[in-house]
């Protein structure tokens, strides 16, 4: 198995498991939280095994590569015919929709001094207050749009398989 | 020492995989640059410039466009897609996005050489 097959086996099961989490806690008891963690690792692998991919070495750590694969993406050829194969849609236009969504996906990756907003840890917000990602209700994750952005991924782990 | 059958056919194996994976032609390999710069300029109009780093087995492109963040890092990342045979691209393809301000600056990828090494395919 090379690196690159590991990422992208890693980031279909981390999505496997966010979808399970939506089916069955998404909408409330404070599971909220592990389906944006979720999403926000299936999202990182599966940029990373774009990152190593005809590589030998494993890709670099990062949090922050989410967002500018998705822009690589729609740049690049054979993803754009395979999504349109797959949507009959531009794969551009859906990127340029879903990107202020990754990009608040890519945020929630949790820094070492807890001092923002995530999905894992607890952090002190602005108003200096500790804040519990299982009591926080994340309101700046609008519900249609977390479906919108993870109907996406879904269609890109079939494009990009 | 001398070499057992197994350890002959085990080093010619890899060395037919190699050349297998390293087979594109030149004339392919510049086909499949130009396809990629078009319709990287269809994906992204911003891109104001691409730059193509040679390599005997894969396509490397660095594309400067407004519409990404500068990364931050002292190096940039590439991200690599497959050959697809079905739209003319035979070999591995590596494509860096970069922002304006971190042209001739950030470090490139390792194998990829230096920034003089590029020929700008679009300008």
């Amino acid at each position: 198995m090379t690196w690159s097959e590991a990422f992208y086996a890693q980031s279909q099961s981390d999505f496997r498991v966010f979808q399970k989490l939506m089916r069955e806690k998404g909408s409330g008891d404070g599971a909220f939280c592990h389906c944006l963690h979720f999403l926000q690792m299936a999202t990182e692998k599966l940029a990373k095994s774009f990152m190593c991919l005809g590589q030998t070495n494993a890709p670099k750590p990062t949090h922050s590569a989410q967002v500018k694969f998705l822009q690589t993406i729609a740049t690049h050829m054979s993803s754009r015919n395979r999504f349109k194969a797959l949507t009959n849609r531009d794969l551009s236009d859906f990127v340029r929709v879903n990107l202020p969504f990754a990009q608040a996906i890519q945020d929630l990756a949790p820094t070492s001094a807890m001092a923002r907003l995530n999905a894992e840890y607890p952090w002190r917000n602005l108003a200096n207050e500790i804040q519990c990602p299982c009591l926080f209700a994340y309101p700046q994750f609008n519900r249609t749009s977390l479906m919108m952005f993870a109907n996406f991924i879904e269609h890109l782990l079939v494009i990009l398989k | 020492m001398i070499p057992n059958a197994v350890s002959l056919a085990w080093e010619w194996g890899k060395s037919y995989l190699s050349s297998m994976a390293t087979s594109v032609s030149p004339a392919d390999l510049l086909k499949q640059v130009e396809l990629l710069v078009k319709e990287a300029k269809k994906g992204d109009p911003q891109i104001r410039k691409i730059y193509w780093f040679e390599s005997p087995s894969e396509v490397r492109l660095v594309e400067v466009t407004e519409n990404v963040i500068p990364s931050g890092n002292s190096q940039v990342e590439a991200f690599y897609f497959p050959p697809d045979k079905t739209c003319g691209m035979l070999a591995l393809s590596g494509v860096v996005l970069v922002h304006p301000s971190e042209e001739f600056k950030s470090a490139l990828p390792e194998g990829w050489g230096s920034w003089s090494d590029a020929k700008v395919v679009l300008q």
